[in-house]
């Protein structure tokens, strides 16, 4: 009998683990208690366009591990995973071609008061109208750990999108080739912007950020409202000097071709550049690989 | 500088008295003062205290019944937020009769705009539809053409919710035509929707901030200050979803509704008076001859399926329809 992805997660009690088997699943799922979902083998959830692919909205800690989430569609938030309560640890998973058009977060999205842990996760190819990649908003918190950032598409924040009073920090991540759109197109990689009431902070450090093509702007922070943004430490295009601080400013040399066109290559400013003690002993990159030391910016550890 | 008004006064006590004409000539120019400004009414008062034993007697009434009855407005210069989403604009106060409320509050009042906030006007209507008197207990008419409107922030955040008082005045963006850019009422001399939404923008940053898309259920939450819920309608079985529809709408709660976007394989509108990628006022849910329908209202004030009486956006889907075409529904706390 074929594994029911829904039925397991209808009959699993607070807090189990559900194990998926590898294969392909249809799935617009709500998970609303504390679970783990823990992909055996290649699993890939699929939304088929016909909304979020998961929704969480719990009291308690979902865990997500190896899992792929691809077409998820919604005319709310959150086309890949829409984060409305709760604690969201994700690991090792993929988000891509999902799509959130009428609002934002086409990978991820998380609003309320919610939390999101992501860790050596890539977001590739999602499109939403904000915050392609990911969107936080109101206020909800996310941290993204060596997680690529790759090829989403916006009209504001083609990778990451903070708003209102939310809190966002990238470590040790690639965002490359994310584009935004439209008539008024703001923020590249990076857009953030408050209200006269609350700013949303975002914080990068050990970050590669990278576009082909020269942008309006890259990192953008709304002039009426602005957010509190720190930089530290990565390393930014050529034509981004006046974002100052101690960052790089360069060509990243990603390798540019075959299945992982973001690799370093050894000539690459990012390879050795992270500071001394950056990375524990216990850190890996988005391939699960050893960061070593001193370890280099970016999603990828050269080796 | 002096101002156009002052450069008049100057110009009438130059030859040392005032007669009733010009007397005239000035409450003409105050007039057409863009905006009547406490300023330029104390500038004008000064004046014929200074200069009123130079004035014929008449002169001088025409002038003092001016001063005593002209309200004068406040200017706010509107901040950068307000000003960078278009600049092929002009600013001028709705109008000199003009009202905050016309006739009380309803939906047919809420007329949207030219930018992509379907989900605000079409909010903003199911607010004055389940209950009016929340709107006028945001808006408080300062009386000097400033309005500060009242919100509420960080709900359903956890949290306590904080109240945000935004001031804007009574000016309206309009194009080149001279037709509303913004937010606007059917009665062009009522200000409330425009205020409301001017509000909204300038707190969250900006006309560009809000018009690009949003949840109905997040205008619901800050006005009301009670938590929204929202979901998509697939999640609901369809007579379960009609019933929570007239219960919330019953309870005078407000409820909106939002299509799928115009390319999604889900949904054809063509041809059905629907469109995609919008945003629905939903007024209520009725039972005729044994069908449930969906009461509908498009935030435009116009265009909606035919056989529906006049075209004022107000329309009747029967349920069936509904559940197809509608991709999520918010509902209001």
């Amino acid at each position: 009998m074929p594994f029911d992805l829904a039925q397991a997660i209808r009959d699993a009690a607070p807090g189990a683990v559900v194990n998926v088997p590898a294969g392909a699943y249809a799935a617009n799922l709500l998970i609303d208690k504390p679970l783990r979902l823990i992909g055996m083998g290649k699993v890939v959830l699929d939304g088929q366009k016909h909304g979020s692919v998961l929704r969480v909205r719990t009291g308690g800690v979902v865990k997500l591990a190896g899992l792929m989430l691809v077409g998820g569609r919604t005319g709310l938030a959150g086309g890949g995973v829409a984060l409305e309560a709760g604690e969201l640890e994700m690991l090792s998973c993929t988000l891509r071609f999902n799509e959130a058009p009428a609002w934002g977060g086409g990978g991820l999205c998380v609003r309320g008061s919610a939390k999101a842990r992501v860790t050596q996760c890539r977001f590739e190819g999602n499109l939403g109208r904000q915050g392609a990649g990911v969107l936080v908003d109101e206020a909800g918190q996310a941290v993204l750990r060596d997680c690529l950032v790759a090829q989403n598409a916006a009209f504001e924040g083609g990778g990451v999108c903070a708003k209102e009073g939310a809190a966002v920090e990238l470590f040790g991540c690639t965002l490359a080739d994310n584009k935004v759109l439209g008539d008024a197109p703001r923020g590249g990689a990076v857009a953030l912007g408050g209200t006269m009431t609350r700013a949303p902070k975002v914080t990068l450090s050990h970050c590669i950020v990278a576009e082909r093509t020269r942008g309006a702007s890259l990192v953008a922070n709304v002039e009426a409202w602005p957010g509190s943004l720190a930089l530290t430490h990565n390393l930014f295009p050529e034509w981004c000097q006046a974002l100052g601080g101690d960052n790089r400013f360069g060509e990243p040399l990603f390798v540019g071709e075959g299945s992982e066109p973001y690799f370093l290559t050894r000539e690459s400013p990012a390879v050795g550049a992270a500071q001394p003690q950056a990375y524990g002993a216990e850190d890996r990159d988005v391939l699960g690989r050893a960061r070593g030391q001193p370890g280099d910016l970016g999603a990828f550890a050269f080796l | 500088m002096p101002t156009r008004i002052g450069q008049r006064l100057s110009v009438a006590v130059k030859d040392r008295t005032v007669s009733r004409a010009e007397a005239e000539e000035i409450v003409q120019a105050a007039r057409a003062e863009r905006k009547w400004t406490p300023a330029l009414q104390g500038e004008l008062s000064t004046f014929v205290m200074k200069h009123g034993s130079k004035m014929d007697a008449q002169a001088k009434a025409v002038l003092e019944d001016f001063i005593s009855s002209s309200r004068p407005r406040a200017d706010l210069r509107d901040p950068l937020a307000l000003k960078e989403h278009r600049t092929d604009v002009t600013w001028t106060p709705v109008g000199p009769d003009a009202s905050l409320f016309v006739d009380g509050i309803t939906a047919d009042d809420v007329m949207q705009g030219y930018i992509g906030d379907c989900y605000l006007a079409a909010g903003v209507a199911s607010l004055a539809a389940a209950d009016p008197e929340l709107i006028k207990k945001a808006i408080k008419d300062n009386g000097d053409g400033t309005f500060t409107v009242r919100f509420f922030e960080g709900v359903g955040e956890g949290g306590r919710a904080r109240q945000v008082r935004v001031t804007v005045d009574d000016d309206v963006a309009k194009k080149p035509g001279g037709e509303a850019l913004y937010l606007s009422a059917r009665d062009g001399k009522e200000e409330w929707p425009a205020v409301l939404e001017k509000a909204y923008a300038k707190w969250k940053g900006g006309y560009e901030r809000i018009g690009n898309g949003g949840f109905a259920s997040d205008l619901f939450q800050t006005v009301s200050g009670r938590a929204a819920d929202w979901g998509e309608v697939k999640d609901y079985k369809p007579d379960a979803l009609w019933k929570k529809i007239q219960s919330t709408t019953s309870r005078h709660r407000p409820v909106a509704a939002g299509t799928f976007a115009d390319n999604d394989p889900r949904a054809n509108y063509s041809g059905t008076g629907v469109h995609g990628d919008h945003f629905y006022t939903v007024l209520g849910a009725t039972e005729e001859g044994g069908v449930k329908y969906v009461t509908l209202r498009n935030p435009w004030g116009m265009d909606e399926p035919t056989g529906n009486g006049a075209d004022d956006g107000v329309f009747k889907l029967p349920l069936t329809d509904f559940v197809k075409m509608y991709e999520n529904i918010e509902f209001g706390g």
